[in-house]
């Protein structure tokens, strides 16, 4: 943190003086500095990563490629039925529908403070959707669970009755509000604040120039926005949405009290059912026996793969637009 | 998790405690005094952690509040992260005790230096109570192999004529049911299932007995408080959890028939009862027997069970063992007051010998 005061040795000479003559030792230290650092989150990830792996082999070795197939989760059973295929799929259909949910309010309500509120009003709303970002996330999942999904029982009967021929709605009597809608609310209550201040912080990234250019040009308010300001922001929209998708996939404990945890593969998102990988840690870890122990770890190794291939594939989309952004402007 | 006391109380508490059950409720501590001899770990200097068990928390937390009046000197801490938890931090040595509903499997029991190197006993009994939600049924009686019916969805309203059969003169609502498990993997759930196929019929409980619930019928909830809260919040919700649960939620709970063929409460006299038909084995832990013969006994009941290495650092087994033997004896009395029961004499004279040796 104070690699700052290393650099200061030199107040007294012209800051291009001795730079092409030779590397300053302030440089070189800061150089070092941050190479070790650089280093060092390598080495966290790769240790991570092999003791993943070593903790995971029993796991993997017992189920073999049924791992990725079986939806059951008895590993400490004789013989053992254990996979991560019904975990993999409540955690990608939870976080998929938490989005559905979360960005487009999320963007709403960015778009509000920076194009529609009055500067101060935005100003107020901006520090609230920060201060919002930076609660724990459990904090929502304890309010979603003791106070909105009691409440939501009728919402969930109303769209069961009314919508059930829909296999997605169809629910066979569901009286505790225990269902994969329930808890993707509760995520969706969960990633969006931090899609809306990060959203918003994009939104107001984008060039004054821009948006005089379009109103310059007739745009009505609205055709501002769409013509200049979201095309301008796409990738930052979309970095934005794969910070929520990464907040969304792990996230444990509020999902763990609001899922019912079946091991089955549906649609029926209404039904008492559904379990995600970091839910099923954390409520079968603790009476785990070995072989269970190393299941667990070896699901973690899963999420562990799916948040990379999710982050390496944002990083790509948002390579693309970003250019084609660029191009456009 | 030490409670500081002057000297003086401490002393009075320590005498009172070996002659009466002066710690059954914490508040007590100026009863009689009468003359005896302070507890044997009167002396102890020893900082002890554990971790384990859920099952036992609240009582050992008790115990350890009411042990610390007898002996100052020695600091508990115990962290209920479940007996599977509680075991590996065993095995890698990283706590001194562990609480455990399970004794150790071959390969655990191998990791800790072979048989016989950790002292395994009992140390505590509870009931499994059958909690449900019925606004106008204040009592109900069950059969074991009705309600392996009820927690397999065979049946599926309360007018049931299997439940009406065995509660003549109580009006049932048409209400369906609404079974609640545990989502978490729990001993509770191994008991109760245990249970289940040992005393229903053969043939009406035909999944696995397992730490998971392996019966399709049900909704999951996280932990004993998560089944007892979605069992309040559903009319016509059955559920099983420890005794204190349903007495704290004002639940309902059901009484069970034995192989007396009485219908039977969990009350702390009937656990004992049941318990008092176990068979210790080898290992230190107890063959429970699902279909106890006493009249009294409550059947579906289990024990928890108290680990600690034979061998380990001389001051803190020392401190271990007069701890366990003041669970033994003077904490038993201290169990039926926070829902557990006390084991009975056949069980704990062995007990004894085990930590004593």
């Amino acid at each position: 943190m104070n690699v700052g005061t290393v650099e200061t040795p030199t107040p007294e000479r012209p800051a291009n003086a001795g730079r092409s003559a030779r590397k300053k030792v302030g440089d070189r230290v800061f150089q070092a500095l941050t190479t070790t650092v650089g280093v060092a989150v390598l080495v966290v990830l790769t240790v991570i990563t092999v003791f993943l792996f070593v903790k995971a082999w029993p796991a993997l070795r017992s189920a073999r490629l049924g791992f990725f197939t079986e939806t059951k989760w008895f590993p400490d059973t004789d013989p053992p039925a254990f996979g991560v295929a019904a975990l993999l799929w409540g955690t990608l259909l939870s976080s998929v529908i938490a989005l559905m949910i979360a960005v487009p309010v999320a963007i709403g309500s960015a778009l509000y403070t920076t194009e529609y509120a009055p500067a101060v009003v935005g100003r107020w709303l901006g520090y609230l959707i920060d201060l919002l970002a930076a609660v724990p996330s459990v904090v929502y999942g304890f309010w979603g669970v003791m106070f909105l999904v009691p409440r939501m029982i009728p919402l969930q009967q109303w769209l069961a009755h009314h919508l059930g021929f829909i296999p997605l709605f169809h629910d066979p009597d569901n009286l505790f509000g225990k269902s994969m809608f329930a808890a993707s609310v509760v995520l969706a209550l969960m990633v969006l604040p931090i899609v809306a201040a990060i959203t918003r912080e994009v939104f107001r990234q984008v060039p004054r120039d821009m948006r005089e250019a379009a109103l310059a040009l007739g745009a009505t308010r609205w055709e501002m926005i769409r013509t200049a300001v979201l095309p301008a922001s796409r990738s930052g929209i979309f970095g934005a949405i794969v910070l929520g998708l990464g907040r969304a996939l792990g996230e444990t404990i509020a999902i763990a009290l609001v899922l019912a945890a079946t091991f089955d593969i549906n649609l029926n998102i209404l039904k008492p059912g559904g379990n995600t990988i970091a839910a099923n840690v954390a409520t079968k870890f603790g009476d785990a026996g070995s072989l269970g122990r190393s299941a667990l770890v070896a699901s973690g190794l899963v999420l562990f793969a799916i948040t990379l291939a999710a982050t390496l594939a944002a990083r790509g989309v948002i390579r693309r637009t970003g250019r084609a952004a660029a191009g456009l402007a | 998790m030490k409670r500081r006391v002057p000297v003086g109380l401490a002393t009075l508490c320590a005498f009172a405690l070996v002659a009466t059950a002066c710690g059954s409720s914490s508040k007590s501590a100026t009863t009689n005094t009468t003359n005896s001899t302070p507890a044997a770990g009167a002396k102890d200097t020893a900082s002890l952690s554990g971790a384990g068990s859920t099952f036992v928390q609240s009582m050992l937390q008790e115990w350890i509040k009411q042990y610390g009046k007898v002996a100052p000197g020695v600091s508990i801490n115990y962290q209920g992260v479940g007996s599977g938890a509680g075991i590996q931090q065993l095995t890698a040595k990283t706590v001194d005790i562990a609480g455990s509903d399970v004794g150790l499997k071959p390969e655990e029991q191998a990791a800790t230096g072979g048989p016989g190197a950790v002292v395994t006993v009992p140390w505590v009994a509870g009931g499994i109570a059958v909690e449900y939600n019925l606004a106008q049924v204040k009592t109900l009686k069950l059969s074991p192999d009705t309600l392996a019916d009820i927690f397999s969805g065979k049946i599926a309203k309360w007018d049931d004529a299997a439940i009406k059969a065995e509660n003549s003169g109580v009006s049932l609502p048409s209400t369906g049911i609404q079974v609640v498990h545990r989502s978490d993997g729990s001993g509770t759930t191994q008991v109760f299932t245990s249970y289940l196929k040992a005393a229903a019929a053969p043939g009406l409980w035909d999944y696995p007995t397992d730490k998971d619930w392996h019966a399709p019928a049900g909704t999951g909830a996280k932990g004993s408080d998560g089944v007892t809260a979605a069992v309040k919040q559903a009319d016509g919700a059955i559920g099983y959890a420890e005794v204190s649960f349903p007495k704290q939620s004002s639940l309902g709970t059901a009484t069970i028939k034995n192989n007396g063929g009485q219908f039977v409460g969990p009350t702390a006299s009937a656990v004992t009862a049941a318990i008092g038909d176990a068979t210790p084995k080898d290992d230190g832990t107890l063959t429970l027997n699902y279909t106890p013969t006493s009249p009294t006994a409550y059947p579906i009941s289990t024990t928890s069970y108290l680990m600690f290495y034979k061998d380990g650092d001389p001051t803190k087994t020392v401190a271990l063992k007069h701890f366990a033997q003041w669970v033994l004896t003077d904490g038993q009395k201290l169990a039926e007051g926070l829902d557990y029961a006390p084991l009975p004499q056949s069980i704990l004279t062995p007990a004894m010998a085990a930590v004593s040796g």
